[in-house]
């Protein structure tokens, strides 16, 4: 009986009953919505200008937020500014509050222009402070510049690097592993032996090979795509791997062999009836390769041939924790790295139940 | 020939899967004398090779449980409740393999790939009757022989991958029949080969049988061939047994409906020859609930009211010949 | 008996040898395209490498007249070919690196063989006490985790293999860099102390050496455990569920055996033929830890290499890591060959 029902399903349906009962692949997939909620609006959410640098506030700690006066009573949530000195004797960076005036939090205060999605532009921003004070949510980078809005706008370039690179590889991976699947013989011999060649090369030293191929002097915006190209370029392998075998399996079904019978043109069989049957495995192996282009794209900015200024991303935010003494007395710069973590783990979550969900057998 | 070897009382089997139980084999009850070859037919899904598996105390590790019932095993000197020994028991493992072997469907996925025949049959006489290795190699050469392959000195050193279904399935007899086993189990040991190899193979089981002198389980959903290697049958459906009577008067003269519409499905074995092949209507419904009634109830073309509310009693309307069915009362 | 047997055994070395000589002829043309995109690829930046070289030089040596410069710079183009078709430039660019001629480096005016020789041994050493780590460690935890299936233990491990996995190598290199030198107050960075650093190898220097490399093993190693479990606790439920392992347990065998003689056995072919698919990211690994750490290895000097478009020295080192992974896909063709005899066959 319970055969019966799920037949009547569709394989969509099918598989969304089955990865709801994946907790941690619900969980990954809530996280990774709203890591992208959140990168979406990140100019709003943003309380500064993420190159506005400041020698006064060179590493200075996450201010403190004050809900309670000094004598004790619960007020409207408040900060002090802080002042830059030197520890006499070790000569380390010191910070302390100003407590002569207070600088209460408030909500949707006016600041920098901004677009959203190349559509909304405003300057309205979810937080603010008055006039008269540096307030950095997460403290600051060793130039002085606000490392809770530049870890906003790098969610940007982190977050939208493996996106547009895992559409490039599924659109070189889906052409490229069609041809090989449905024209079979000598071109998929040739195909699959390049295939199997590319992904015996160490990515890594190839990645920075390529990176370190492409001229500093690019402005960031070109650099980024080019860096969205390497990483795609080496990825594509094993999505057009999984394509052809998916077609090599349909190509003998029935249904195939009926649309050719009937004189079907190539492409119309192709984009009918053989893409469809190989999305499901598709959508599974793109969202399982995007936690390696995270992971690439920030080791990449991380080593500084990367992402370029004024552009920034994760990686590159962590290049500053590279000193480890700087590290060591100033934690707050490692948030981005737990930041990727988070990514990551939720793309994987979310792989993994979608992989389950899609083929129980695997 | 009365001399009894297994008694089985009121077995049940369950299975979990999907968050649902399946009812695999709901009390059944029968008797297996020495010497004797006992057949179990049905369709697929009737609880028949679940049934062997229960002997052996294999059901465990394929994630069902035995929930109630006995299996008495008479051995010379005492009796054996097999069904409540722990699966992973030395006191079973000492009688599995050793005193009741057991062949599969599936002679080519039932032997381990990356070792030699000779290992694999030498594996059981070492561990069961304390052989060394040397011992082992001829014990297994001699096996080899005894289930009629050519060359035994050359085949002992093959792995399973270079030799045919037919004689990987004779390796696996000659597993089972290492330690000279009381009971073979045979679970569709034909069922997954040709024709031709098929006959060779049923020869083969039967000149073994009177050569050692040991009982078998012939587990089938063929008819024909269960009138071929069969003493005696045991109709299966869902669960629970249906007929139980020597294989000439099952053919000549069922008594159960469901037997009967099994036969037609069969014309050439069929009591009227000329009887035109049909089909049982409808499908086995799925042993997901427990069945009040008779099984067969919602396909059988003699039902009566009481069918589907109250389980049929076992009836002996002839001599040996028991049929659960309230036609018989 | 004796002599049958000896017939046995010859069969199965002939095939072994027909099987890695037919591994070693299908090399050749990767090995070629291989190279190829190497040479393609050093050869991408758009600068004059010779004008930056024969400034390198000038720089030491004091500024050269116009006459010598033009010598110069007809030298080196002699030297790499560099007015023949590209073709030819890559021919000769890869006989000469197969004869272990591998031009010179600009950088360190050094024969780059001479650099490599120096530094390709410690990435190897450390790929390879990686790999280890990775087996293990990964491997029993794999075993483990499937005989525990769905049990808290296996769940705490498997969530902690995904953040194993999520873990950029390069963060996780930093935290133990902190947590070595100011919690276990370690040497971190570099390969040894001062006091070993000429000193001949001996049981003293090696404890140095692992003292000095550990963090570095554990970071390359973390993400490969985690995709080893995966691995062995999927192949292994797979063989667990395999009609054979019934059988098995129908002749009598202790579950023990069942196990780890036979389940586990075919269970982790498929981890030995994955070093083909581990060494890449062991050699990712490799270079970006050894370039956050500080190690001097062939990582650190790739990388420089890389910025300073010292092309020879680059090359030379990709081609090498490259030679690397294919002995390794090799080694491990061999290995699945010896363990599973279907291989052999195909």
């Amino acid at each position: 009986m319970t055969e019966n029902q799920e037949q009547g399903r569709t394989i969509g349906q099918l598989i969304w009953r089955r990865f709801r009962k994946n907790k941690l692949g619900v969980v990954g997939g809530l996280v990774v919505a709203l890591l992208f909620f959140i990168t979406v609006i990140a100019p709003f959410l943003a309380t500064m200008d993420i190159v506005e640098q400041s020698a006064r506030h060179i590493l200075a700690p996450p201010q403190k937020i004050y809900f309670q006066s000094e004598e004790g009573e619960w007020r409207r949530p408040y900060v002090y500014n802080l002042i830059k000195h030197r520890d006499p004797d070790t000569l380390r960076l010191m910070y302390t509050e100003d407590r002569s005036q207070q600088f209460p939090i408030r909500f949707f205060v006016k600041g920098l222009e901004y677009r959203i999605l190349w559509l909304i532009s405003g300057r309205t921003h979810l937080l603010g402070v008055d006039e008269g004070c540096r307030w950095n949510l997460l403290g600051t980078d060793p130039l002085g510049r606000d490392l809770y809005s530049r870890i906003l706008m790098g969610s940007q370039v982190s977050l939208s690097v493996p996106l547009v690179g895992v559409s490039l590889s599924i659109l070189i991976g889906t052409v490229i592993g069609v041809i090989s699947g449905y024209l079979g013989g000598r071109v998929d011999h040739y195909i699959q032996r390049t295939i199997e060649i590319m992904m015996s090369f160490p990515t890594l030293p190839l990645w920075l090979a390529l990176a370190a191929a492409i001229p500093i002097t690019l402005p960031s915006a070109y650099r980024y795509l080019l860096i969205v190209v390497i990483l795609s370029l080496i990825d594509w392998g094993g999505l057009a791997r999984v394509v052809r075998g998916k077609v090599l399996q349909y190509r003998g079904e029935d249904y195939v062999l009926a649309a050719r019978m009937s004189g079907c043109g190539l492409f119309r069989i192709i984009f009918k009836h053989l893409v469809p049957g190989t999305l499901s495995h598709l959508i599974v192996c793109a969202t399982l390769s995007v936690p390696g282009m995270i992971l690439a794209e920030s080791a990449l900015s991380f080593l500084g041939i990367g992402i370029t200024p004024p552009l920034t991303s994760w990686g590159m935010l962590l290049k500053d924790a590279h000193k480890l003494e700087v590290l060591v007395y100033h934690h707050w710069i490692m948030i981005p790295g737990f930041l990727i973590i988070v990514a990551v783990l939720s793309f994987n979550f979310l792989g993994d139940g979608l992989r389950d969900a899609a083929d129980p057998y695997s | 020939m009365t001399d009894k070897l297994l008694q089985i009382r009121d077995l049940e089997i369950r299975f979990k899967r999907d968050e649902k139980t399946v009812y695999a084999v709901n009390g059944i009850d029968f008797d297996l004398c020495r010497g004797e070859v006992l057949g179990i037919v049905g369709e697929s899904g009737c609880g028949k090779s679940v049934t062997g598996y229960s002997i052996l105390g294999l059901v465990s590790g394929l994630g069902g449980r035995v929930t109630s019932g006995s299996i008495r095993y008479y051995r010379e000197d005492e009796v054996v409740d097999l069904a409540s020994l722990d699966a992973k028991s030395d006191a079973i493992r000492r009688i599995r393999g050793n005193e009741l072997g057991m062949i599969f469907q599936e002679p080519m996925r039932s032997l381990s790939p990356v070792y030699t025949v000779g290992e694999q049959i030498g594996e059981s006489v070492r561990l069961h009757l304390g052989l060394n290795r040397k011992e082992a190699r001829e014990r297994a050469i001699e096996l080899l022989r005894q289930v009629q392959i050519a060359d035994p000195e050359q085949r002992v050193d093959a792995y399973p991958h270079q030799l045919s279904g037919g004689m990987r399935q004779r390796v696996m007899i000659g597993i089972a029949l290492s330690c000279n086993p009381k009971l073979l189990i045979a679970d569709e040991p034909t069922t997954s080969l040709d024709g031709t190899i098929e006959g060779q193979i049923l020869q083969l089981l039967r000149d073994l049988r009177n050569e050692l002198h040991m009982s078998i389980l012939f587990i089938s959903h063929d008819l024909g061939v269960i009138a071929e290697m069969a003493n005696r049958v045991m109709v299966m459906y869902l669960g629970r047994i249906m007929e139980t009577t020597d294989v000439k008067s099952l053919f000549a003269d069922p008594l159960h409906p469901y037997t009967r519409a099994l036969l037609r499905t069969n014309p050439s074995l069929a009591p009227e020859p000329k009887s035109t092949l049909t089909v049982i209507p409808g499908s086995v419904p799925e042993a997901t609930e427990e069945i009040a009634g008779c099984p067969f109830a919602s396909r059988c073309d003699a039902v009566m009211a009481k069918c589907s509310l109250k389980r049929p009693l076992p009836f002996e309307p002839k001599k040996n010949h028991i049929v659960e069915c309230w036609l018989y009362e | 008996m004796g002599e049958r047997l000896g017939g046995k055994d010859w069969d199965e070395e002939l095939q072994m040898i027909t099987f890695i000589v037919r591994r070693l002829l299908g090399m050749i043309p990767t090995f070629l395209v291989v190279s190829f995109i190497v040479f393609f690829i050093i050869q991408l930046p758009p600068s004059n490498w010779i004008e930056r070289h024969i400034e390198n030089l000038a720089l030491e040596q004091g500024t050269f007249t116009s006459e010598r410069h033009l010598q110069l710079a007809h030298e080196l183009t002699e030297r790499y070919n560099l007015d023949r078709p590209y073709l030819l430039q890559y021919g000769s660019w890869i006989l000469n690196f197969l004869r272990g001629d591998m031009g010179e480096s600009f950088e360190y005016g050094q024969e780059v063989s001479v650099l490599l020789a120096k530094r390709i041994p410690y990435s190897i050493m450390i790929s390879l006490l990686s790999l280890f780590f990775v087996y293990s460690i990964g491997i029993p935890i794999g075993i483990y985790c499937a005989l525990n299936q769905n049990k808290i233990s296996d769940t705490i491990a498997t969530i902690a293999g995904f953040i194993g996995l999520s873990i950029p190598n390069f963060f996780l290199a930093l935290i133990l860099m902190v947590f070595g030198l100011y919690v276990l107050d370690l040497p971190v960075g570099g390969l040894f102390s001062p006091e070993y650093e000429d000193a001949p190898w001996s049981f003293g220097k090696f404890i140095d050496f692992l003292q000095h490399v550990w963090v570095a093993v554990v970071v390359i190693g973390t993400a490969g455990t985690a995709g080893i479990i995966r691995v062995v606790r999927g192949n292994l439920l797979d063989v667990l569920g395999e009609p054979y392992i019934t059988a098995l347990r129908a002749k009598g065998l202790p579950e023990k055996m069942v196990t780890i003689k036979h389940a586990v056995r075919i269970s982790i072919n498929p981890v030995i033929t994955g070093l083909g698919m581990w060494l890449p990211s062991l050699i990712s690994g490799e270079t970006i830890v050894s370039i956050v750490m500080n190690i001097p290895t062939a990582g650190p000097l790739l990388f420089g290499a890389l910025q300073s478009e010292d092309i020879y020295l680059s090359g030379s080192i990709l081609m090498v890591l490259c030679l690397f992974l294919l002995i390794g896909n090799l080694l491990a063709d061999i290995a699945l060959a010896w363990f599973d005899p279907r291989i052999r066959y195909d």
